[in-house]
């Protein structure tokens, strides 16, 4: 839906725009903590801490990364500190995590960070996981090896459910991957029992020379050879909210006519991010013969 | 409140005793009235200036072009001016009640060096009208034209108080006010959108237009429902006298107007039509299979009207207006297909009754309508988003001259609204996604109005109206109420078919007055106070046909907002320069904006309304005019100083920003030199501060991405807009261009021995016809005007080269045109 004054405008610019580079003098803004949490289901809570990089300066990872953050997970009952690690399998492979607290549906989790001599804040509630029907691969006509994952889902009654994909190729991909559009809600499925279906999404840690190298044709699809671990999640309307926002900001980056998309976080105290309870199943897409 | 209804209570019985103390000194009054027309057509002539020279007093033609006076029994001389005409003088015996037809005659250019009007005739100073501003359209003609086409909207930016969003925005600023605050009148139609391609060309057809009369501050009561300004336009009413076509060929577009009489001197009609062929150009050159061979872009328009004397005292009027812009685009090799297209319809039927000789009335029935549609397909997922606005429009105005000091407008109008919000229908192969029905929001707007303008003194004349506006939302209407924090909805209220939604109403007064220091200055003061029920949601950064419009609701309140002005008025040098400053301060409250995060979404299961905030707004400003009306060398030079803000608890942290349109400085020049008969010149060049926008300040990590952090709302400002465009009209002199084929005719008679008494002309040389052509360059210095600033980032994090980069979107570079045009 997002997409409709984009695809509107495209033609547009393409009759008659012409595009340049300017120079102009950017005020940059001051340095803000991002909060990046998840806890899902069954596992423990883990919490990537960074600085935001004003745009008037070259990105420095040494002023990026926060590594001396004080973090603390709450599930109302015990508090625990989370542990700053290795995690080759995080975005950002430096991760604070838990080591007690072990998500649980429907339990409501308490973020604390201390970070840059300032305390932030926030809640989130691990929503019911729903399960998928099925999933399978198919073919995206006229090529009979290339296609995309698909899915059936049906979506419990009462407007309120959103969820978020992520696909991931075992022997391919360093971690699970969402796709572009991987958030959606209920508004106009609810109660229905369908059909959809998923490219593959890019992993943007990847070296893009390395991206690059994959034929031009293959990308964003599945091989019928592949074998796929979808992790398809259920989560609550404050994480929708960001996540689509996030979603729309990255495709308006570099786009002329997007309007600004403030990114809503709940992350209380000045800090920009999220905290997501996540209400996770898995499933796995085998090759099929 | 009570404290207002005092006020307006106070105001009304001034105005009743005023008019009725002067209904008691009258004595054996006698009075003159008729219409004003164009000799040479019969078009009538709207706000010409009748006035008896012995009193140097009187009024000004109405809409109609009827005018009346009451005076004292006497003789008289009666005087006629309006702009391009010769002033009609005659001297008349008032013993009895006169009615009496003028027509007035056509000065040529260089007559109207030495035809300077007398003092009384400047309107300038002499109206109680502050910030308004009329147009004719000889002069919008003259003015370089974008590609060759006048444009009338385009023309009225380059006045001062008045701002051009930039290239390729529909709108336009008023002092200060939004887009959707002006009200664009087509012969009483209100037109929604006044623009073709994304606002490159406005809708009017410069040769369907009589005249374009601009109302910045003051409006008078009888007009409503927009808070900024009122562009009146009426359309010609067709030449009554003899038939005539006229037209144009440019480079991207074609006009053809024809009118002539249905009944000479009785009833007549006009007939203009225009279209772009940019798509037929390109096409034959486009290889067959292309993207650029299935895809296109073209508008056309139609203005018809036809009127008719049925008596003396009755005259019925039918016009209409329908226009579209129709987009295609094709990608083949995607597979991707687009289908956009948009426009207004209009038509209006009007009977003119003169109940005596000094009541005039006139009825209208108004059909107004808007639609944008946009349908996209891809690879078997099909998409259609539409969405509208119509208007069926009552109305009835009198005006009532019951004395030479009074001029008084009363009368009624009603509409009806039906509103398409975004509906949207989508299907993926055979499964029709669930977006609800489609919604229709209807509504009733109701109004009231009793206007007087008088001479209070001989020094001081006075505007004072008032108007009561109400406004009612009706069902069918389902209210989704949301929870405040998640922003699910919790439960939804129906209304049933004509159930009473939500209503509004208030008194609007309207107090204009001005105070003659001489013949050569005076000072003006006004106060209006509007109220507006409708709303334009823009979520992107440009206006564009995609913004809805909305009504009041539970939510949206009604725009209100309150204008105070000062003018100070003086011409020169026997009215030839015209000069003016004029001090505005206005106060907007319950103005619409999207909340922060907003996505463009259709209504589907809620309403659009509750992704809306609301706060207010404070403008003011300065406005220094000078023009040279006549002469050789004419044109004006304009400069408005103004500050535009915008307060609202959720947006920005609740800390006032600057409108997006906030513009300190604002520059127009526009010149025009008539060389001779042969050649005119005419130059502009505008100057604007950039627009304020919002641009990212930081980037972050979300998910491996970096992603963007707006800063300030508004607080960066766009580099400056400027631009100069140069025009050169040659009209061949056909009289000479005959003499010479003349003489070439005599002489071959003469080689050929033939009798040179005996020569045939042929008949054509015979018909009147006239034809010029137009060359204009647009963007001479070919400055590179920001349509858009936006940010893109390139590199990968992985790499370590990820870079932010400001990039600018502009639309025209310098663009050389030339049209021809032709009347016969």
């Amino acid at each position: 839906m997002q997409k409709i004054i984009l695809l509107f405008i495209i033609p547009l610019t393409m009759l008659v725009g012409c595009t340049e580079d300017v120079n102009l003098s950017v005020v940059g803004s001051e340095r803000k903590i991002v909060i990046e949490g998840r806890i899902e289901n069954g596992k423990v809570a883990e919490v990537i801490v960074t600085r935001n990089s004003p745009l008037s300066e070259k990105v420095d990872y040494s002023k990026i990364l926060v590594t001396d953050a004080k973090v603390f997970v709450s599930d109302g009952t015990i508090t625990e500190p989370l542990a700053f690690v290795i995690d080759s399998a995080a975005s950002i492979p430096f991760i604070y995590k838990g080591a007690t607290i072990i998500g649980i549906p429907g339990q409501t989790y308490y973020l604390t960070v201390v970070a840059d001599g300032k305390t932030f804040t926030a809640i989130t509630t691990i929503p019911a996981p729903i399960k998928l029907d099925s999933v399978w691969w198919k073919a995206d006509p006229p090529q009979d090896t290339l296609g995309f994952a698909w899915a059936h889902l049906s979506d419990p009654a009462g407007v309120g459910n959103a969820y978020k994909w992520y696909a991931k190729r075992p022997t391919k991909d360093r971690r699970f991957i969402a796709p572009f559009s991987s958030t959606f809600d209920d508004k106009f499925i609810d109660g229905k029992s369908f059909d959809f279906a998923y490219n593959r999404g890019t992993d943007p840690t990847v070296d893009p020379n390395i991206t690059k190298k994959e034929p031009e044709n293959e990308r964003g699809y599945f091989k019928k050879t592949d074998t796929i671990y979808i992790k398809f999640c259920a989560i609550d309307n404050s994480s929708a909210k960001f996540y689509t926002a996030y979603e729309t900001a990255l495709q308006s980056n570099g786009n002329p006519f997007a309007s600004p998309t403030t990114i809503i976080s709940n992350i209380k105290g000045g800090g920009l991010g999220i905290w997501a309870g996540f209400g996770v199943t898995y499933d796995t897409i085998m090759p099929t013969k | 409140m009570k404290h207002n209804f005092i006020t307006h209570l106070s105001f009304l019985l001034f105005f009743v005793i005023n008019v009725s103390n002067s209904y008691a000194q009258e004595k054996q009054k006698f009075t003159i009235s008729g219409y004003v027309k164009d000799a040479a057509n019969g078009e009538t002539s709207i706000g010409a200036n009748v006035y008896i020279k012995e009193l140097l007093k009187g009024g000004s033609t109405n809409q109609y072009g009827f005018y009346s006076i009451t005076v004292e029994k006497g003789t008289y001389h009666l005087v006629v001016s309006y702009i391009g005409y010769t002033d009609f003088v005659k001297e008349i015996i008032l013993d009895k009640n006169i009615r009496l037809n003028i027509e007035l005659k056509n000065t040529t250019i260089n007559v109207k060096e030495v035809e300077v009007s007398s003092e009384k005739t400047d309107k300038n100073v002499s109206s109680t009208a502050v910030g308004s501003v009329k147009l004719d359209m000889e002069e919008i003609k003259k003015i370089p034209a974008f590609l060759g086409e006048v444009d009338i909207l385009k023309t009225i930016q380059l006045l001062p108080g008045v701002k051009a969003a930039g290239d390729g925005n529909t709108g336009f600023y008023v002092r200060g006010g939004g887009p959707d605050q002006n009200l664009i009148l087509l012969d009483e139609a209100v037109v929604y959108n006044a623009s073709h391609l994304f606002g490159f060309f406005s809708v009017f057809n410069g040769d369907a237009v009589k005249s374009v009369n601009l109302i910045k501050g003051g409006m008078p009561a009888e007009y409503g429902g927009r808070l900024a300004s009122v562009l009146d336009i009426s359309m010609k009413e067709g030449n009554n006298k003899q038939y005539h076509a006229e037209g144009g060929i440019g480079l991207i577009s074609s006009r053809l107007t024809v009118q002539g009489p249905i009944k000479k001197d009785t009833g007549s009609f006009i007939i203009s039509v225009r279209r772009t062929y940019i798509d037929a150009l390109v096409k034959p050159f486009a290889k067959s299979g292309s993207t650029l061979k299935s895809s296109g872009y073209y508008f056309y328009d139609l203005n018809a009207k036809v009127n008719y004397r049925l008596s003396d005292k009755d005259r019925i009027f039918a016009s209409g207006y329908f226009g579209r812009d129709v987009m295609n685009f094709n990608d083949k090799s995607s597979q991707f297909k687009l289908n956009v297209a948009w426009g207004n319809a209009t038509g209006v039927v009007r009977w003119n009754h003169l109940f005596n000789d000094k009541l005039f009335m006139n009825v209208s029935a108004i059909f107004s309508d808007y639609k944008f549609s946009f349908g996209a397909e891809q690879s078997g997922f099909e998409f259609k988003l539409f969405s509208g606005i119509r208007d069926w429009n009552g109305k009835v105005d009198f005006s009532y001259f019951p004395t030479i000091r009074h001029q008084i407008k009363f009368g009624a109008n009603y509409v009806f609204h039906t509103f398409t919000p975004s509906s949207v229908s989508a299907k993926q192969g055979e499964t029709q996604f669930d977006f609800g029905k489609i919604k229709r929001d209807k509504a009733h707007e109701a109004a009231v109005y009793l206007s007087d303008d008088f001479d209070v003194t001989d020094k001081l004349r006075i505007h004072a109206g008032l108007r009561y506006s109400y406004f009612m939302q009706i069902g069918p209407f389902d209210r989704y109420l949301k929870d405040p924090i998640t922003g699910q909805t919790t439960s939804i209220i129906h209304y049933t078919s004509n159930q009473k939604v939500k209503d509004y109403g208030g008194l609007e007064p309207r107090l204009t007055a001005r105070y003659s220091l001489n013949s050569k200055s005076s000072i003006k003061a006004s106060y209006t106070y509007n109220l507006q029920y409708l709303h334009l949601a823009s979520l992107s950064a440009v206006t564009l046909p995609t913004d809805t419009w909305v009504p009041c609701s539970e939510l949206v309140k009604p725009q209100r907002g309150t204008q105070y002005s000062l003018g100070y008025f003086r011409n020169f040098k026997e009215n030839v320069y015209e000069t003016s400053v004029e001090i505005y301060y206005k106060e907007l409250k319950n103005q619409i904006e999207y909340k922060d995060g907003s996505l463009p979404a259709a209504a589907v299961n809620d309403n659009a309304d509750n992704q809306f905030t609301y706060g207010k707004g404070q403008a003011y400003g300065a406005e220094f005019f000078v023009k040279k009306r006549l002469g050789k060398f004419n044109g004006w030079v304009g400069y408005t100083l103004s500050y535009t803000k915008r307060t609202f608890p959720d947006l920005n942290n609740g800390q006032t920003f600057y409108a997006k349109y906030d513009r300190r400085h604002d520059v127009s020049i526009v010149l025009s030199y008539d060389l001779n008969k042969k050649w005119t010149f005419s130059t502009v060049w505008v100057y604007g501060t950039g627009n304020a926008i919002t641009i990212p300040v930081a980037y972050y990590f979300v998910d491996g991405n970096f992603v963007t952090q707006y800063g300030d709302r508004n607080a960066f400002r766009m580099p400056a807009y400027h631009r100069l465009d140069i025009s050169a009209t040659l009209t061949p002199d056909r009289k000479k261009h005959l003499d010479r084929k003349m003489e070439r005719l005599t002489k071959r008679y003469e080689r050929q021995g033939k009798d040179v008494s005996k020569i045939v002309v042929p008949k054509k040389w015979a018909k009147n016809y006239e034809s010029s052509w137009s060359f204009s360059v647009f963007n001479v210095y070919n400055r590179h005007n920001p349509y858009i600033v936006y940010f893109s980032s390139t590199g990968s994090l992985a790499t370590g080269d990820y870079r932010a980069k400001a990039k600018q979107v502009y639309l025209f570079p310098i663009l050389p045109s030339v049209t021809w045009n032709f009347k016969f």
